[in-house]
């Protein structure tokens, strides 16, 4: 590092919603040791979509932050997510609900999937066992079932959020739980003899700043972007190159809806909120172009974050969840001067996997439509397609190291774009046929009975006061 | 078409007939009497207990009827250093906390000088110590809950009382040695087997359990074997039961020998002993007079030299054979596995099971998975070798030097680095393992995580104290080993 420059131990750069919970979770975690985690909120961010979609695994983060639930909702406008409505994806007016909840049951030893295949069509719909796609269907929410004997089963939820909202309420909590400010515009980056290490960033006011350990959440790789070995690859997930974002979403609360047609997908988030939309296209339809790809994440002395490290397609909890693995996993391995080669090793390996299975997810999707723009399936990973291979001989879900879904997502995911197993397990095949068709019906009686007693979601926010303004609350 | 009996062939036979009751496949088992088994295996992973659960056999007459004991975990004596000794449990160390494995907090205690071994924080490995035993509590809230168990058995009679049940439920028995395997002359499947007194039997599948020959897999299929006799240099084992002469304990013990290591498994009416060394830096003389002169009691029986390699056959499946057992590779029996590596085939098997045809994906993700079961089983056993500081006799001078692979060289610096356990979803040791195994041969980590100093000393003191206060007060609330399984399955059981 050049002689003048002020060091910092952890130096976030970025004003993105990613900058921001890398610096809440990192100073809430270190907050007691004598690591300080500073941020330089620069370049500003010119590009915050109107609205995110968050997984189930941030309500867990969200709680370690000590959120409260309603404020943030009421803050950000926002609203319970439970799935994801995917129409027009077999070129006709289909839908299916890829929900975050699992089966109610199953007729038998072995998964749901393999009974609803040998009920032979007279299953019903796949989602029909599913509450949390129930709900999303309808509109409905609770955290568990109202009325329910004994300890009720808790429902999986995500949320929908206003982008510009959520990034403000991350923000004061990154500076409550003690984020140090560094105020400044970044005006260049400069790195050490070699290239692989960053030296020091020069602000526009002249000053210069650095840290032991820097961590790009500029959404464009700005500081990773000057590192040798931080290229960034272009890696096209189907064949959409443009986008457009807007507000306007229509649908239940709670649901995502993703509509596929010859030349575009469409996705609506609803919010309580404007909600958002996001239009892409397979030509320049959109208005900037649509840039998917990676890096690898670890350089040096820099680790990419959030879409610095990695974009996917705008639908479901992609950018979420790309950010959600890497401040998790950044988490376990904060290192000190001896260990930052096999950190950053170790971070890249663990990356490596969590953005494949990411990118599987959406690839899935991408390869099982009918739709001219369908990705064939050679081009999936090996990892993808031994995935569906194995699905369509005999309905075994195959699942690798650092899933983004559930074995039951996935069974869902595959049968609602209409890969079906050719052969099912021989336990649910010893069963009847008739059999499994009663138990089955038994069992979306039971699904629907349960859903049924949920209340609609608006009115559930609305009696938890989370529809009235919010004006100039804080956080925690 | 199951070929070989022993554990292998017994619990896929149980295995299948209960998973495919009812399902029209018929399944049947050709062994002779005249072959003697190896018997692999008298300690167990706690995974039996969830394969004798799924087959609804009643535990307490199980072990009555194999004269099993209970076994919480593996001590190793003299491994790193001549004198050391620690446990390998099944449970976890301490309770997490914020989201921080608990050792990172043990370690910086630890480093401060303010707590000694992590053992006190294991509640399996107390009771080890105290050589007391009971049933783990579903409730997690309770210190109870932190760990789990498996048995010490008599194989044979496991494989007996496996036989018993799987006939009961339409698995035919064939008596007879096999002595050639033909295959087809187109696609080159297994047709048929011919069995020395000239009859035949056939099958659609056929499961090899006949052992390390791999009659089926190897003799006729050519599968080609995989050495790892690199990584794991020891080729040979003795086996000779003792006389008990001292209480029952509940785990199995693996003491570092001079080219190899011993161990020693208490039945309820025997002592298992056996000595695995490396022919290499030993001779059988010498090997028989190391494990004669280490026996608590009087031995009973000569032991025979038994002879294998290190690895596993290039594929498991291969055309209509899936082997099973010590026909599908050999792990030495420092960790209990080999029982364990049979259940993960029956499973494997059980879940890709052909139903009218065979296909080329259902054997690539059976091979798949298998693969990385035995590779991920090899590397933690050569961590157990090549983390050592001895250096006292050619064996460890040999294996603390010796070339690794680069997976587990890997997890070595990280954890020695950072105090991070590589993760991964499947295979089979997980997080307190990989600790055990580490701390327990001196691999100590240079710094733990920094989010372990979220806690203020007196915070950390009062925890750790608290911990180790529940721990022991469980400990001392539970019978001995021994009157609980005078109490639970006494011999009169069987």
């Amino acid at each position: 590092m050049t002689q003048g420059t002020a060091s910092h131990d952890i130096l976030i750069v970025g004003d993105t919603i990613e900058a921001w919970l890398a610096a809440a979770c990192l100073a809430r975690m270190l907050r007691k040791t004598s690591r300080q985690v500073s941020i330089l909120p620069s370049p500003q961010s010119a590009g915050t979509p109107g609205v995110v979609a968050l997984p189930p695994a941030m309500a867990e983060l969200h709680a370690d932050l000590s959120f409260d639930e309603r404020n943030l909702l009421r803050f950000c406008r926002g609203s319970f997510r439970l799935g994801t409505d995917f129409k027009g994806w077999q070129g006709d007016d289909s839908s299916f609900v890829l929900s975050h909840g699992e089966p109610v049951s199953s007729p038998g030893e072995g998964a749901l999937h393999h009974y609803w295949v040998h009920a032979g069509g007279k299953g019903g719909d796949y989602s029909a066992y599913i509450v949390e796609a129930l709900l999303a269907a309808e509109g409905r929410f609770a955290h568990s079932e109202p009325g329910a004997a004994g300890e009720p089963a808790p429902i999986h939820y995500g949320y929908h959020l206003q982008a510009e909202e959520y990034r403000q309420y991350l923000k004061r909590a990154a500076l409550h739980y003690g984020a140090a400010l560094v105020a400044g515009d970044v005006d260049r980056v400069e790195t050490a003899v070699g290239g692989g290490m960053l030296d020091r960033i020069t602000l526009r006011d002249g000053q210069a700043v650095a840290a032991a350990l820097h961590v790009d959440a500029t959404g464009e790789g700005h500081l990773a972007g000057q590192l040798g070995g931080g290229g960034w690859t272009e890696r096209g997930v189907g064949p959409f190159t443009h986008f457009a974002t807007g507000s306007g979403a229509t649908g239940p609360l709670g649901l995502e809806t993703v509509i596929a047609s010859e030349t575009s997908l469409v996705v609506d988030v609803p919010t309580t909120g404007e909600g958002g939309r996001t239009v892409m296209t397979t030509g320049p339809g959109g208005i900037a172009p649509l840039r998917t790809g990676q890096r690898t994440p670890w350089t040096g002395n820099s680790v990419s974050i959030g879409a610095s490290a990695c974009r996917l397609l705008p639908f479901g909890c992609a950018s979420m969840s790309v950010a959600l693995a890497g401040i998790g996993k950044l988490a376990g391995l904060v290192p000190d001067d001896g260990a930052m080669a096999i950190a950053s090793q170790e971070y890249n390996r663990g990356m490596g996997m969590a953005l494949a299975r990411l990118r599987d997810e959406q690839e899935m999707h991408l390869a099982l439509a009918a739709q001219p723009w369908a990705l064939p399936a050679e081009r999936m990973s090996p990892e993808n397609q031994r995935r569906l291979e194995q699905f369509r001989s005999r309905g075994r879900v195959v699942t690798f190291d650092d899933e983004a879904l559930t074995a039951a997502e996935w069974a869902a995911l595959m049968i609602g774009h209409g890969a079906l197993p050719e052969r099912i397990d021989p336990l649910a095949q010893a069963l009847p046929q008739a059999d499994a068709v009663s138990r089955l019906a038994a069992l979306r009686e039971f699904a629907a009975g349960k859903a049924a007693r949920y209340p609609m979601q608006k009115d559930y926010l609305a009696a938890a006061g989370v529809l009235a303004p919010a004006l100039g609350e804080g956080v925690a | 078409m199951i070929v070989g009996g022993g554990t292998a062939g017994w619990m896929t036979a149980a295995g299948l007939s209960h998973v495919f009751r009812n399902s029209g496949i018929s399944i049947e088992l050709v062994e002779s009497d005249q072959i003697g088994t190896i018997g692999v295996g008298e300690a167990t992973l706690p995974h039996l207990r969830f394969f004798n659960e799924r087959l609804g056999i009643d535990e307490a007459e199980f072990m009555a009827r194999t004269s099993a004991t209970f076994k919480l975990g593996i001590e190793f004596r003299d491994w790193a250093r001549i004198g050391d000794a620690y446990v390998h449990p099944f449970g976890d160390y301490g309770r997490d906390l914020r989201k921080v494995a608990f050792h990172h907090y043990w370690l910086r205690a630890h480093q401060a000088g303010r707590e000694g071994r992590i053992d006190s924080f294991s509640l399996p490995v107390m009771m080890c110590e105290a050589a007391r035993f009971g049933m783990p509590s579903a409730d997690p809230r309770s210190v109870m809950s932190s760990f789990s168990y498996a048995y010490q058995l008599d194989a044979s009679r496991y494989a007996a009382f496996l036989r018993e049940y799987a006939e009961a439920r339409g698995v035919i028995r064939t008596e007879g040695k096999v002595v050639d395997c033909a295959l087809t002359a187109e696609g080159g499947l297994v047709d048929f087997l011919r069995l020395e007194d000239g009859r035949t039997v056939t099958g659609d599948l056929y499961i090899d359990c006949s052992g390390f020959r791999g009659l089926v897999i190897e003799q006729a299929l050519k599968t080609g074997f995989e050495d790892w006799t690199e990584f794991l240099p020891c080729d040979r084992a003795i086996a000779v039961p003792s006389r008990m002469t001292v209480e029952n304990v509940p785990y199995t013990r693996a003491t570092a020998r001079e080219a190899g290591w011993q161990w020693r498994i208490p039945l309820q009416h025997r002592v298992g002993n056996g000595y695995v060394y490396c022919s290499r830096f030993t001779s059988d003389e010498r090997a028989r007079e190391v494990l004669m002169s280490n026996l608590e009691g009087e031995a009973l029986a000569d032991g025979k030299v038994i002879r294998f390699g290190a690895g596993k056959r290039k594929a498991q499946w291969v055309k209509n054979c899936v082997a099973i057992g010590l026909s599908s590779g050999f792990l030495e029996p420092l960790e209990s596995t080999s029982i364990y590596l049979i259940q993960a085939g029956i499973t494997a098997l059980a879940e890709l099971l052909p139903t009218r045809d065979m296909r080329e994906a259902d054997i690539g993700e059976f091979n798949r998975v298998m693969d990385l079961e035995y590779e991920r089983v090899r590397d933690f056993l050569i961590l157990h070798y090549h983390a050592t500081e001895r250096d006292d006799t050619p064996f460890w001078d040999y294996v603390r030097t010796m070339p690794i692979p680069d997976s587990l060289a890997y997890k070595m610096e990280l954890f020695r680095k950072t105090g991070t356990v590589v993760q991964y979803k499947d295979g089979l040791f997980l997080h307190p393992s990989w600790i055990a195994v580490y701390l327990g041969q001196r691999v100590v980590p240079e710094r733990y995580d920094p989010r372990a100093d979220g806690v203020s000393e007196v915070d950390l003191a009062r925890m750790l104290s608290e911990m180790k206060s529940m721990i022991s007060g469980a400990v001392d609330a539970l019978p001995t080993h021994e009157d609980f399984l005078r109490q639970y399955c006494p011999p009169e059981m069987a």
